[in-house]
């Protein structure tokens, strides 16, 4: 992937993940893709250092009895590709504003 | 909370998870598996874990599949990286090693690349011709006197393009010249004078204006000419409006029709122009008269076979109408391409072959030095296999070692070879370079680049998989032991020796060929040539017809010119030839009076030569019996000839030719009767593999000559004469251009060039073989001497002398050496003969030489032997007996 070519796709996942969602199973949710496309997308978007991917802390899972999961931040290099993405998609410039956000791992 | 199970998806990602690398699997099972236990928990949570649910974990747990198969490039490259780094570590810890085998394969794939850069730009490269595989060489062939490549008759020309039925096209061409005035300094020019369909029946068309029209080959027509991209550029300037202007040719008025492309080299000319035929050159008698070349297309759905099928027949019918010239005679067809290199393909493809054994050789000693190796690498191996590696992983491994190596030499060798195709190109003489199409175009292109990079996989594997399949083999306990030799290292010993035996093989085989083609060399060298070449000048000298129309004419202007050159100082003689030694040949047909007429293929036949009567003194050529020509011998008085002593051992076997006559011509013709006055010696003067043809010389005042070659014979430096020569032929006639002046021993020097070419090329690879094998001995013995260090300690501890382990090594190492030269010599016996048309003088299995290359590679052998021996016998028994 060249230096700032995003397509609609990885503009769209890596927006998700500027919005919040971290885990690679709520930008599924989220962004309404299969599992076949958005895993294949992070690890694209980590080669091009867009995303870092970090692993839970090991005392939160542990105390719930399960694996620890690994979650996605965005890279400075990533919110600038992405600036330059919503320039080209009008439409990312409309997605769910951060203030508003409600994770949805809270139960409800 | 304890899990009774796993859950269902779970076996899914276990079994996608095989498909990942496996550096990778651990973390993306771990992330798989935590973000659906997470989602089944969270719908556990939410009572929602239902079937569809259920369905719906399953389908995502499917995804990864994909994403599965997107990480396997992964697989490769880090399992490359790895090896590629470890590679480099490897040969970085011992620099010795891996500069002897790059250089050593540096020197084999760089020979390589120099010689298929040549190969192919001449005999693989197509021809820049449309379809060039249907263009055709025509020639007149005589197979009951083996000449199959001869010159063409008009008549029989036109005949041949009228009634054939196989091809599309045919077109006639023969070389001119033409003094081109106007402007700056008059000028000679070489031309074409061209069928009008030429440049049709080749498919190339002009850069500017048109090629010849149908009409523009009748008398009246033809003042028009092509020019070549050269002529164009460097005479007129480029000028783009020069097309339907006028030039000066011969003193007359020529219009440009068009100018050629830059890329288009038929022949070293500059300029084309219509070939005319006249009444005369189209008469039955003209028959007889050959002079033209010619060059067809085939018809698109015809093939070779039925064009000399058809062709044939042809000739058949035509020799049936015309028996007295064309009986015997046939047309002989040769495609195009093969023809044009056929001088030269012979050389190459034996080169060729030669390199291709250097490498081979290269390749040998390579996979040496990896045995030798071996040894040390042998814990390495065995901890690899204990760790778990698969035999086939550890064999990537050593493999992915070898290719670094010979990718490392491709590059060396690529510069190399830039250097020597450099130095090919350049030490080829003009001759050979301007006939041979594609010469121009020869260098490092991509055909070159990409043959190289196949070549030097093909070698790292070809050196790499040997060792490596016995490094890999898992020999644990044995090789996990402290010192001893094991059965291991026994083979690879064994397998060593097979290598140096080899390598000695193929070196002989080569060094064979170079001995033969020297021999082939000294032999041309020491051939007679029957007369003295040395100092002596000689430059060409064409009359244009307009200017001297008539015999007196040119007559007086070459007399006067002959007496200027005498009188320069400096000159001891000076003569006249129609045609210089070395240049060119015409050879007439003859008739010896008082004889009946001879059977149609039995003609009397020899080389035709138009001299000034100091020709014979100018060249040193002896006098048999009889006189030489004087001032008695005028235009006017008794017609005299002399003959040389091959034509009258030929047709006067047994009687004194002196006052025997003779007439050009065939019996019936009606040409004046000559009389012999004189015998002189043989000359060779056309090429030195000929055998002496009988030559007949015919005074110039008795019949015409328009051009010829001066010759003056010096004491000091021939090219001196240029300028002096030049202003003498000016004083005569100042639009007079004399062409090509150079030297006659040089001009015979030329002549072998192609032999020198072969011998330099075929001695600096048999040199490197040499030196390859060499150095391939000494490190087998060098490295048997280490291995058996405690064996022979142990001989001289009790009691062997230090002259019984001299004996012992260098034995061993000669028992190798005599194996790998037997092998050799059968070897060369019968691949010697590929190279027979390359030698002259010698037989392809000269037993002399054979031999005496034989004790070179012996002693060569024995001397790289000498040096491990020497060591092997200052061991030091004590040291030896600590030592495992």
């Amino acid at each position: 992937m060249g230096k700032g070519y995003l397509s609609f796709t990885m503009a769209l996942i890596l927006q998700a993940l500027d919005n919040g969602y971290r885990y690679g199973f709520e930008v599924m949710q989220v962004t309404g893709l299969a599992s076949g496309t958005v895993y294949p997308a992070l690890r694209r978007l980590e080669d091009a250092f867009f995303i870092r991917s970090k692993w839970e802390k090991p005392g939160v899972a542990q105390a719930e009895q399960r694996p620890a999961r690994k979650y996605y931040e965005v890279t400075k290099t990533g919110k600038a590709a992405l600036v330059e993405a919503r320039s080209r998609f009008r439409v990312l410039e409309q997605l769910t504003p951060p203030s508003e956000l409600k994770p949805i791992d809270e139960a409800g | 909370m304890p899990r009774a199970k796993l859950p269902f998806w779970c076996w899914l990602i276990r079994l996608i998870g095989v498909l990942v690398p496996r550096r990778l699997r651990a973390d993306w099972r771990q992330e798989w598996e935590a973000e659906l236990q997470w989602r089944e928990q969270q719908l556990a949570d939410w009572d929602q874990l239902d079937y569809q649910h259920k369905l719906a974990l399953l389908w995502h747990s499917a995804g990864a599949l994909a994403d599965a198969l997107w990480l396997q490039p992964r697989r490769w490259e880090d399992e490359m990286t790895q090896d590629l780094r470890f590679g480099v570590r490897m040969l970085l810890k011992q620099p010795g090693f891996a500069l002897l085998a790059v250089l050593t394969l540096a020197l084999g794939i760089g020979a390589n690349t120099a010689i298929f850069s040549v190969v192919y730009s001449v005999l693989m490269r197509p021809l820049p011709y449309a379809a060039p595989e249907k263009l055709m060489a025509l020639y007149s062939m005589y197979p009951e006197r083996d000449v199959f490549r001869s010159v063409i008759s008009a008549p029989d020309f036109h005949d041949w393009r009228a009634q054939n039925q196989t091809f599309e096209s045919m077109a006639a061409y023969i070389g001119s010249n033409y003094a081109l005035s106007g402007g700056e300094l008059p000028e000679r020019l070489v031309g074409l004078n061209v069928s009008p369909n030429f440049f049709q029946v080749l498919g190339v068309n002009p850069l500017l204006g048109r090629a010849f029209a149908p009409e523009e080959e009748n008398d009246g027509r033809d003042r028009v000419a092509v020019l070549s991209y050269g002529l164009w550029q460097r005479r007129f300037g480029a000028d783009p409006q020069l097309v339907g202007k006028s030039i000066s040719l011969n003193g007359e008025n020529y219009t440009v029709i068009g100018v050629m492309p830059q890329s288009f080299r038929f022949a070293p000319v500059e300029l084309y122009r219509p070939l005319v035929f006249d009444a005369e050159d189209m008469a039955d008698m003209a028959r007889g008269s050959h002079y033209l070349q010619v060059i067809g297309r085939l018809k698109p759905d015809t093939t070779l076979t039925q064009a000399k099928t058809d062709l044939e027949n042809l000739s058949r019918r035509i020799a049936q109408q015309h028996p007295v010239t064309n009986t015997g005679k046939y047309a002989n067809v040769i495609p195009y391409q093969a023809d044009s290199v056929g001088e030269i393909r012979p050389s190459l493809l034996v080169l060729l072959g030669a390199v291709v054994l250097v490498l081979l050789i290269a390749c040998a000693n390579v996979a040496s030095l990896l045995l030798a190796r071996a040894a040390s690498r042998q814990r390495e191996m065995a901890v690899r296999a204990a760790l778990g590696a698969g035999r086939w992983r550890v064999v990537r491994q050593l493999l992915t070692e070898s290719l670094l190596l010979s990718l490392l030499g491709a590059g060396l060798g690529l510069l190399l070879a830039y250097w020597g195709v450099g130095a090919i190109v350049r030490a080829v003489p003009s001759e050979i370079a301007d006939y041979t199409p594609g010469w121009q175009q020869i260098g490092i292109n991509s055909q070159a680049l990409g043959f190289t990079l196949i070549l030097s996989v093909l070698t790292g594997i070809v050196f790499g998989v040997a060792p490596a399949l016995q490094l890999s083999r898992p020999d644990l306990t044995e090789a996990l032991k402290e010192g001893g030799k094991s059965s291991a290292g026994r083979q690879r010993q064994r397998t060593r020796n097979a290598l140096v035996v080899a390598e000695v093989a193929l070196a002989l085989m080569l060094l064979i060929g170079a001995g033969l083609l020297l021999k082939s060399y000294q032999q041309l060298q020491q051939v007679s040539l029957g007369f003295n070449h040395q100092h002596v000048f000689v430059a060409n000298v064409a009359l244009a017809n307009t200017k001297y129309r008539d015999t007196p004419q040119q007559l007086n202007f070459f007399q006067e010119v002959l007496q200027k050159v005498e009188n320069l100082p400096g000159v001891q003689s000076a003569a006249l030839v129609n045609y210089a030694p070395f240049s060119s040949n015409a050879d007439r047909v003859f008739t010896i009076a008082g004889r009946p007429e001879p059977a149609p293929d039995d003609i009397p036949d020899a080389n035709y030569r138009v001299i000034s009567p100091a020709y014979f003194r100018t060249l040193e050529i002896p006098l048999t019996h009889g006189r030489l020509f004087s001032e008695q011998d005028a235009a006017t008085s008794l017609r005299v000839v002399i003959i040389n002593e091959a034509l009258a051992r030929r047709y006067f076997p047994n009687e004194d030719p002196l006052g025997k006559q003779l007439k050009l011509g065939r019996y019936g013709e009606q040409n004046p009767l000559h009389t012999i006055i004189g015998v002189v010696g043989n000359v060779k003067d056309i090429g030195m593999e000929r055998e002496f043809d009988p030559t007949f010389y015919y005074p110039f005042t008795q019949t015409s000559i328009r051009s010829g070659a001066l010759l003056a014979r010096t004491q000091g430096d021939p090219l001196l004469l240029t300028s002096p020569v030049r202003n003498a032929v000016l004083a005569v006639d100042p639009e007079q251009p004399l062409t090509r002046p150079r030297t006659l021993a040089l001009a015979i020097a030329d002549s072998v060039t192609q032999q020198r070419l072969n011998l330099i090329l075929l001695g600096i690879f048999s040199g490197l073989a040499l030196i390859l094998a060499a150095i391939g001995i000494y490190g087998v013995m060098a490295y048997s001497v280490t291995q058996r260090t405690h064996e022979i300690g142990i001989r001289l501890a009790l009691g062997a002398k230090r002259g019984d382990v001299l004996k012992l090594v260098v034995g061993q190492g000669m028992l190798l050496a005599t194996l790998g030269i037997s092998i050799g010599l059968v070897g060369a016996f019968f691949l010697t003969r590929l190279m027979e048309t390359l030698l002259f003088g010698v037989t392809p299995t000269d037993p002399v030489t054979f031999g005496c290359i034989a004790l070179l590679l012996l002693g060569i052998a024995l001397c790289a032997c000498w040096i491990p021996a020497q060591r092997a016998t200052k061991i030091d028994p004590l040291a030896a007996l600590r030592h495992e």
